[in-house]
């Protein structure tokens, strides 16, 4: 980690015959070795990535690990801690005008993170799942869609792996950059949220599912929905017109739906349009009137108020812990790469901007990620820094490994990413853990933590060490100073990712970083040791001039 | 692309032309010796490639650094070759 040092005549040469000679000497071990370059090189951006064993992923965990309380995360923590809410007031490093704060740069970064936090949700925050991050359906209801999706899905023609690939490309489709599939280990679930609006913390509990039978003559509300259409169909479209707008009519007007169409707008709707309406209709309604429907229709059943598959879904209990149903065994683990130019203008608010930007997407393609899976029948918690750990969940998940800066580092993107989850009962194949020579590069390199603004980073060899109180105990890994960091994001005006914007593995896709990267995919401490000289002496996380953002005509590409 | 097509083109140039001179001198060249040179030629190429990738990506101390730390090998690969194979021969 002495990179810092001027590069001596004979390093100098020794790069020279380094380049010449050892690029097609890694590309031998490469091809020859347990390493599979060519397994794609649009996953893994020409890394040698080799898959690990499952139960073998590339961390180390104590045997007596427990869960990590949110509330000790410093995001929980500013809600409750004095000493962090005293960081809050550490001066930033910049003032408006300045290159990288100046009002557009803010602008810009503001309105990024505008859908991160819509209604409610906080895609990086460790609270309650609210907004876009809910936990029930938030599009139309299942009686709505049709009667296609009301039928549980047959799959039965396609294998797990099937299944995984499909989600993927849903995934990908919706706007992330890369995606995994791991088992849900229960260690990377928080034991406790921290519900940053009511400032108090509640447990997250694994819940069995029980069947409930309802008793003779009562139905749920779903199938009482079912029944009033099937009635209603029987009938010609004028009566069936005739009959909602009466029935509405006589409801008061407070129990009907916000948002839903009154009834004056329904006169005006061509009568045969009804039949075809019914689903939408009945299915934005509550209970209450759906029982004045089949009353006004004599039909004869009474509508429970219990669902009898609740306990298979994921909700908030009684004392508001999040239940997660044990049958949620899976979780997808998506990567959102941030723009390069953006991140490049780290540390200002201007640099700000390619993170919120990412939590914005992270909170649109979570969502729209489970809510396609449960259009297919299944329960799914879309989830962005909430409920558990999203980089060991990564990890497992095969999207890249530890960095040193505490963040993961993945083989196309680098550090350069942000991680949105969802958990899910959808049966699916998962995939492995990988190791390209991160652990092996970090070791020798160090950037980040001599670029650090406020030396959070770790100089050391990784351990167990606990540094702070949000510091995740038993994990072996290169510890971060949280409070530290927090102070450094203060000073950059919002939040600061310098050690991403410095990371030699945050590096353009082009021959020669994919090159760069063969070599360090060899594992080879002395070449790793050398490829951090070079780095640094071609000016890698040097000085950044921020204003170049804004001439830049290079955008984030999620396709090459 | 069209600054790889270039570079090719120079690399097919460079050959050719060290293949006239080589003619209408009457040089003898033993084959392992044009293998050497043709290497070479290539290396060159790399070295051309990698500063144009450096400039590229708008790192102008990376091409100036990377490609002195490269160049220099090709400087003394054609320095030997020069007074070795084809001066001597000569």
């Amino acid at each position: 980690m002495d990179q810092n040092k001027p590069v001596s005549r004979r390093d100098f040469l020794k790069m020279g015959g380094l380049a010449a000679l050892s690029l097609p000497v890694a590309s031998m071990f490469g091809k020859a070795g347990e390493y599979n370059l060519f397994e794609s090189p649009e996953e893994y951006g020409g890394f040698l990535v080799r898959k690990l064993d499952k139960v073998q992923p590339p961390y180390q965990v104590s045997d007596t690990y427990q869960r990590f309380d949110a509330t000790n995360t410093i995001f929980g923590r500013m809600f409750w801690d004095p000493k962090v809410q005293a960081l809050l007031a550490t001066p930033p490093v910049g003032k408006l005008g300045d290159p990288g704060w100046r009002r557009e740069d803010q602008a810009l970064a503001i309105a990024a993170g505008m859908l991160a936090g819509y209604n409610g949700g906080n895609a990086g925050g460790v609270s309650k799942h609210l907004g876009l991050f809910q936990l029930d359906p938030i599009g139309v209801s299942m009686v709505q869609v049709g009667s296609a999706l009301k039928e549980p899905w047959d799959h039965s023609d396609k294998s797990d792996e099937d299944i995984a690939n499909m989600v993927k490309k849903a995934a990908k489709f919706y706007g992330a950059s890369l995606v995994g599939i791991a088992p849900l280990d229960e260690r990377w679930i928080y034991s406790q949220y921290y519900d940053m609006n009511a400032a108090v913390a509640a447990p997250i509990v694994f819940t069995d599912v029980e069947e409930v039978v309802l008793p003779a003559g009562k139905v749920t509300p779903q199938q009482a929905k079912q029944l009033v259409q099937e009635e209603l169909v029987k009938k010609q479209p004028d009566a069936v017109k005739a009959f909602i707008i009466d029935t509405m009519s006589s409801i008061d007007p407070a129990a009907l739906p916000a948002g839903g169409p009154p009834p004056s707008m329904m006169k005006a709707l061509p009568a045969d349009q009804f039949p075809g309406m019914l689903p939408m209709i009945l299915g934005s309604l509550p209970a209450s009137v759906i029982t004045i429907f089949s009353k006004n229709l004599g039909l004869d059943f009474e509508i429970a108020m219990v669902d009898p598959g609740e306990s298979s879904h994921p909700r908030y209990l009684a004392d508001d812990s999040l239940a997660i149903p044990k049958t949620m065994k899976w979780v997808i683990v998506m990567a959102f790469e941030m723009d390069e130019d953006a991140i490049d203008a780290y540390p200002t608010p201007l640099g700000e901007s390619g993170a919120l930007n990412g939590y914005t997407r992270m909170a649109v393609t979570a969502s729209t990620l489970a809510e396609f899976i449960r259009y297919l029948g299944y329960n799914a918690i879309p989830c962005g820094n909430m409920t558990g750990l999203s980089i060991p969940m990564a990890i497992d998940a095969g999207l890249g490994e530890l960095g040193r800066q505490g963040i993961l580092i993945t083989p196309k993107y680098g550090p350069r990413v942000r991680l949105a989850k969802v958990i899910t009962d959808l049966p699916m194949a998962i995939d492995q853990p990988i190791s390209f020579g991160v652990k092996e590069f970090c070791d020798v390199c160090g950037k980040c933590a001599i670029d650090c603004p406020s030396q959070a980073i770790s100089y050391g060899a990784q351990s167990d060490e606990i540094v702070t109180i949000s510091t995740n105990p038993g994990v072996m890994k290169w510890p971060l100073d949280n409070e530290k960091c927090f102070a450094g994001w203060q000073m950059a005006g919002g939040d600061c990712g310098n050690c991403i914007r410095v990371c030699p593995f945050n590096k353009p896709s082009n021959w020669l970083h994919e090159a760069t990267r063969i070599l360090i995919g060899a594992k080879a401490g002395p070449i790793d040791s050398l490829l951090v000289k070079l780095d640094t002496a071609a000016g890698y996380g040097g000085k950044n001039n921020p204003n170049d953002f804004w001439k830049k005509e290079k955008y984030l590409h999620i396709k090459e | 692309m069209l600054i790889q097509l270039l570079i090719g083109a120079l690399v097919v140039a460079a050959l050719w032309i060290l293949f006239n001179y080589v003619s209408k001198r009457g040089i003898k060249i033993l084959w392992w010796q044009w293998g050497i040179t043709a290497l070479g030629v290539l290396y060159a190429a790399f070295v051309v490639e990698v500063i144009v990738a450096f400039i590229q990506e708008g790192l102008l101390q990376g091409a100036l650094v990377m490609g002195l730390a490269t160049g220099i090998v090709a400087v003394v690969w054609g320095v030997l070759l020069s007074r070795f194979v084809f001066v001597k021969a000569s």
